[in-house]
Order: C-alpha cells, then structure tokens, then sequence
C-alpha cells in the first residue's frame, strides 16, 4: 500500500513537472502552448545529442536540458507567438491562432526527432548517472524519484507561493485578468511575456530531462502524450490556479493509478477524462478556479 | 497495360548460389539468359510452384518473356514519419536495396526498369487509406507494397479487394489484414510464431503468466488474446492476469505492482516503442530477477539500447536473425552491410527485400504488368516455398509462414537461443 502511494506521489510529481510550465503560460500571459510537449522532447532530444559525444552527469544533463528549453521557448515567443498577437484582429482571434500556431510548430522539432531516431527511444545511457534503488522498510525508492518528488513538489509549491506573493506575480497575475489595464498601470507585457515563455521552457526542459531519466528513455511523441494530460490537469485545476494543478496533477495521477491496479486497464482513459467532464458539469472554472476571473 | 506476346510461366530454381532466379526474361531469344543474372541474393521458388503445371503452361514456359522497354512503377505505402518510422525507413531500405539489384541485374529485360513510388502514410490509417486510394486508381500501377501498420492494413485491404490490385505487406501482423484474393503478406503474422518460446517456456518450468499488452495495436491485442491463451492452453500454464493499456501510458508502476502481487513465474511484455524500455527497466528496479522470466516480442530489441544491461535475459521468438545459417540470410545480411556503411541488417529491411523480389518476380511469371496477371502469379509463386533474406518462407492462404528463433538480449544484442 505504502508502496502504491508513494509511486501515485511520484507520477502526480511527474504531471506537476510537466503541466506547470503551460499553466503558467496560459493563466497569465493567454499562450495555449500546444508546442510545450515538443519542446519538452526535444529539450531531452538536444541532452541526449550532447551526451552521445560527451558522457556527462545528471547536473550536466539537466542544465543543458533546461537552457535548451528556455531558448527553444523563447524564440517562439519571439518569433512566432509575438507576431500573432500583434497581427490578430482581437485578443479572441489571436488566441485561436496561437493554438493553431503551437500545433504547427511542434511539427517541427518532433519530425527532426524521428527522422533522426528512426522514432527509436532515446535516453541518457551514454552518460556518468545510474539509477540506484533502495528499499527502506519494504518500500523501493530510486534516486531519481526522489529527485523528481523533490523537484516536482518544490517547484510547483514554490511558483504558486511566488506567484501569489511576489510583485511580479501580481503582476503577471494582472495581466491574466486584463491585458489592457494592466499596460496602462504600467506592466510591460512583451518583457514580462518573454520571462513567462523562458521560465516555462526551462521547466519543460527540466520535465524532459528528469522524465527521461525515470523512464529510462523516451520517444519523440512522448511529449504530445503528456500535452493531453496536461490540458487536462489545468482544466481540472482551474486555468491559472498554479495549485490548482498541483491538486489536478493528484487527482489525476491516483485515479489513474487506482483504475490500472484494480482493474485490467481498458478503462484508464475513460475514467481519467470521465472525471474531467465531471468537473466540468459541476464546476466548469475547475476546482480551484474563479469564476468572476477570467484568468489569473 | 502491356502484355507480351511470348511469356515463360515457369519459375526456375536454382541452387544456394547466390543466383538470382527471377523467371526469364529477356529480349532475345535465349530462354535463360536473364535467369542467370548475377545478384548478391537469390530468391528462389521451389519447382512445387508449378508441379500442377499444364501441358499448355509447359509449352508456354518455353516461351520468352518480353516486356516492352520502359519503367515499371510500384507503389509503396510506407511509415516514414511518426511512431512507426522506425519500421517503415528500415523497410524501405530493404526495398531499395532489392530494386538496385533487380535493375543492376538487367534481368527484367533491355530497357525495363522497376520503380518504386514511396508515400508516406505518417502512421496514420487515415493517411494510409488515402494513399493507398490515390494509388489503386492509377491504372499504371500493377501492384502495392507495404503498409506497416496493421490500423492502416486493415482500411486498405478492403480498398485492394475492390479495386483489384494485389498488394504485399510487411509488418501489419494482425488479423483483418490478408483477407482475400489480392491482399498477401510477407511477416507471418506473431501468433504463428510466438509458439516457438513454448519450448523455452517448458524448459524454464513455468507455470503461472502475467501480461502487459497495448490495447490500441491490433497485432500485439491478437497476442495477448489468442495466441497467449492458446499456447497457455496448449502448454499447461495460467495466465494470472492480462493488462491491456493505451499508448499513453508512459509509467507502469501501477501494473507492475499488480503483477508482483500476483508472484507469476513470468511476465509478457507486449508493449510498443519507448513503452518496453521503460516497462522492462520499472520492473528491474521493482526487484524483478532472474530465475523470474521476462518475454518480448518481435521487434523490441530496437527499444533496449538504452536500457542494456537491465533487459538482460528478456527472452522472445523473432523470425529474422544476423546469425541464421541460412545462406541466403548471409548474403542478404552481406548486401546490406555493403549496400549501407556496414548496418547490421534488421527483420524490418528483410521483409521487405523479399517482398520487393517477390513483386518483381510475379511481374515477370506473369510477362505483364496487368494487374490480375501479376496477382495471379503472385498467388501461384506464394504455394511453394521461396527462400530469401527471411530464410525459407511457405504461405498459408498467402500469409508468411517461417520457423523463426528464439532470441535473449545479453545485454548488449540479441542472441540466438534455438
């Protein structure tokens, strides 16, 4: 049972490791970023790249990960996201053509994966870390579990506190609610929209990395399986509640571990996202969303 | 369509001399003039293809076939992008390397040539319906190769029988595949063959099985649901529990806690991609060991690179292996690795190879590039037993058939076991 949890624990660390990055986009500065999944990947890909000609050691593998991640990010912003809202006839158009725009460009980087996996997994074998496992009390942890509960719950409860505490979080909070106003109180939203995408990135890039790890290897679609869980936890959550999908991620991660040890696991799916559209029905701005706001 | 007016239908065979024996055919008048033409691989059909011969085929073998000169377009339906990429550029590896020797040979006559026309079916039935649509309509097109995925296997089969193009697949093992006169597949498909781990199974006393399948693969759900439950039947041992899950499962810890509640002698392992590393390893690190057994399917060495040392002992039936001695398996592995900087050649690239040659010599069986002919022919050389890159191959209603290995990673590669 103790067991169980604390693997349930480590899955749901795994989804706020991923999920956080896009709901920070998209509760505040309006970016659906269908592309996180793909940059998640191929922030991975570009360490695996790395790590074939140089074995190096988590930290290593990691910070290159993560660079490669907030680069990645922002030079969508820059270069793609940026331009669609200034060229959209209106905040709803442009939110539409982000998405579409996210769609497409996670093309990209997951096509040049393929082509150069044979859309075979890739992982970090090459490098300096191995895996240990330790069994406490019954009870089998690896190291990198705890790293990714450590992780995984400490960025997550610290970005909610951050955002709900700091000036910039009221700020970036601000421009969740409304964009305009809050130009006009003097929130610089091109700077601040920028620092949004390059933090996102780097902890997709910090997912990728760490999720590599623990599973041991990952393919170039493993990002876009993610990305539908992710949406799903945000929404769940409530879109711009950071604990809000910290709690999506929990659910989440314990309704699908309940359904896979209990039953054959056909009804995973189906009772995942049958809880989605439950909460849907009976509280449609998810469990920790607010009504009255439309993003925050 | 064209059609010549002398053919030879009768198939020659040849011994292991690395001869390619593609039926005759020539522009001249010599009848083995292009039987002879040197390849790095033969592909050989047994005389039983045609032991029912006619006194009227007979004579008519003795003819010469002469295509008129021009190319030959084949269309090949292929996973060149997404999940299945990994199948389908090494297929069409196979495929190329086989029609630079048909062609090299010469042996399709002066001045005919055979072209492959590669469309990518993105791993997408939808994809691959619409390809495979696009290419039945085009009356140039005497025949189709490929379609590695069994979702798409399963949409075009029935577009084949309507439209009456034969077509040959490699891969796309599942049931609902080879369904008529037009549709033949050269990979036996995994439950002919998974049986050939019984005798391991036996040998290792195991009694009790647990299974981890991916429900949305049509070929690895016809596995864990029939061929599993048959061989446990027919072997003696219990299979504790069968786990499908989808394809967006990437943690297993949930089902692996199961199976270890459940103490089986082994587990199944039917999962796809980066889903068996990371099954195999979640297990090892759940304290899974030897004498406890580990069994793979078909293709999932591709998947252990990262992982090594801890899919060590992972035990499975292939039907391709470097090591067969089988002559023409070496040859065949020998081309490849001269074809393309040395790569160790896969089942993958086998399948197709065999095929492509299979497609070429059913064009010449039938001196015609009509696409009944060409499946007629295809049908007659499909009853006897053709020997290729595969080893020896026998059809059953125009599906593969082929003894396969049983192999154990060690590590570091595949072995053979038996």
């Amino acid at each position: 049972m103790v067991q169980d949890l604390l693997n349930a624990t480590t899955l749901a660390s795994i989804y706020v490791l991923f999920a956080l990055g896009m709901s920070l986009v998209w509760g505040t500065i309006g970016i659906l970023n269908f592309a996180h999944g793909s940059i998640f990947m191929f922030s991975a890909f570009i360490a695996y790249l790395v790590v074939q000609q140089i074995p190096l050691g988590m930290p290593a593998v990691i910070a290159i990960a993560m660079v490669s991640g907030a680069l990645i990010a922002v030079a969508m912003q820059y270069l793609v996201f940026q331009p669609i809202m200034k060229k959209a006839k209106n905040p709803h158009a442009g939110e539409l053509q982000l998405v579409i725009g996210g769609i497409g460009l996670s093309a990209i980087p997951i096509s040049f994966a393929q082509r150069s996996t044979l859309s075979n997994p890739f992982g970090f074998s090459a490098g300096t870390f191995e895996t240990q496992a330790y069994t406490i009390g019954g009870v089998i942890i690896t190291n990198v579990m705890i790293i990714i509960l450590i992780v995984g719950l400490g960025l997550g409860v610290g970005t909610a506190l951050w955002i709900r505490n700091s000036k910039k979080g009221l700020a970036l909070r601000a421009l969740g609610v409304d964009p305009e106003v809050s130009a006009m109180m003097g929130i610089d939203r091109p700077k601040l929209a920028l620092a949004t995408m390059l933090y996102s990135g780097a902890l997709a890039g910090l997912a990728g990395a760490l999720l590599t790890y623990y599973f041991n290897s990952i393919t170039s679609e493993s990002g876009d399986t993610l990305l539908l869980k992710a949406f799903a936890i945000i929404i769940l959550g409530g879109v711009g509640s950071i604990f809000g999908v910290i709690l999506g991620s929990f659910i989440l991660a314990f309704a699908e571990f309940a359904v896979l040890l209990y039953t054959n696991g056909s009804w995973v799916t189906a009772v995942s996202f049958g809880l989605l559209f439950l909460i849907l029905l009976i509280r449609p701005q998810g469990i920790l969303g607010k009504k009255e706001v439309r993003r925050t | 369509m064209y059609r010549s007016k002398k053919h030879r239908l009768g198939v020659a065979a040849v011994g292991l001399s690395a001869v390619l024996t593609l039926a005759a055919c020539s522009s001249g008048d010599s009848e083995d003039t292009a039987a002879t033409a040197e390849a790095t691989e033969e592909v050989v059909v047994e005389e039983s293809a045609t032991e029912d011969t006619t006194q009227e085929e007979a004579e008519a073998a003795e003819e010469t076939c002469v295509l008129p000169p021009g190319d030959i377009k084949v269309v090949s339906i292929d996973s060149m992008t997404g999940p299945a990429a990994f199948a389908g550029i090494l297929a069409e590896k196979g495929a190329d390397l086989a029609l630079k020797e048909i062609n090299a040979s010469g042996v399709l006559g002066d001045g005919v040539t055979m072209s492959i026309e590669l469309l990518d079916d993105a791993t997408s039935p939808d994809e691959a319906a619409a390809q495979f649509s696009k290419a039945a309509k085009d009356p140039d097109v005497p025949v189709i190769m490929g379609g590695v995925i069994s979702s798409g296997a399963v949409v075009t089969s029935p577009i084949a029988e309507k439209e009456k193009v034969a077509v040959v697949y490699t891969q796309a093992g599942s049931p609902g595949v080879v369904i008529g006169d037009y549709t033949f597949r050269y990979t036996p498909p995994m439950d002919s063959y998974w049986g050939g781990v019984g005798s391991y199974i036996e040998e290792k006393g195991i009694k009790t099985m647990s299974v981890l399948y991916a429900n949305d693969n049509p070929t690895l759900i016809a596995t864990a649901e029939t061929a599993l439950p048959a061989l446990a039947a027919d072997l003696g041992f219990e299979i504790l529990s069968s786990t499908g899950l989808p394809n967006s499962t990437q943690d297993f810890k949930a089902p692996i806690s199961k199976i270890l509640k459940e103490d089986p002698d082994a587990v199944a392992v039917l999962m796809v991609g980066a889903q068996n590393a990371t099954v195999v390893s979640q297990m090892r690190e759940s304290g899974w060991e030897a004498p406890k057994e580990l069994l793979g399917f078909a293709g999932i060495e591709n998947n252990f690179a990262d992982i090594g040392e801890a899919a060590k002992g992972v035990t499975w039936a292939s039907i391709f292996h470097v090591d067969s001695p089988a002559q023409s398996t070496q040859a065949f592995v020998d081309a490849v690795a001269a074809e393309y900087d040395g790569e160790e050649a896969s089942n993958y690239t086998a399948e197709r190879y065999d095929a492509t040659y299979l497609v070429a010599n059913s064009i010449l069986a039938a001196c015609s590039t009509d696409r009944q002919a060409v499946r007629d022919a295809m049908a007659d050389l499909t009853n006897g037993s053709i020997t290729g890159a595969l080893g020896d191959v026998t059809f059953e209603n125009q599906d593969a058939r082929v003894a396969g290995f049983v192999v154990q990673w060690d590590g570091e590669k595949m072995v053979v076991l038996k």
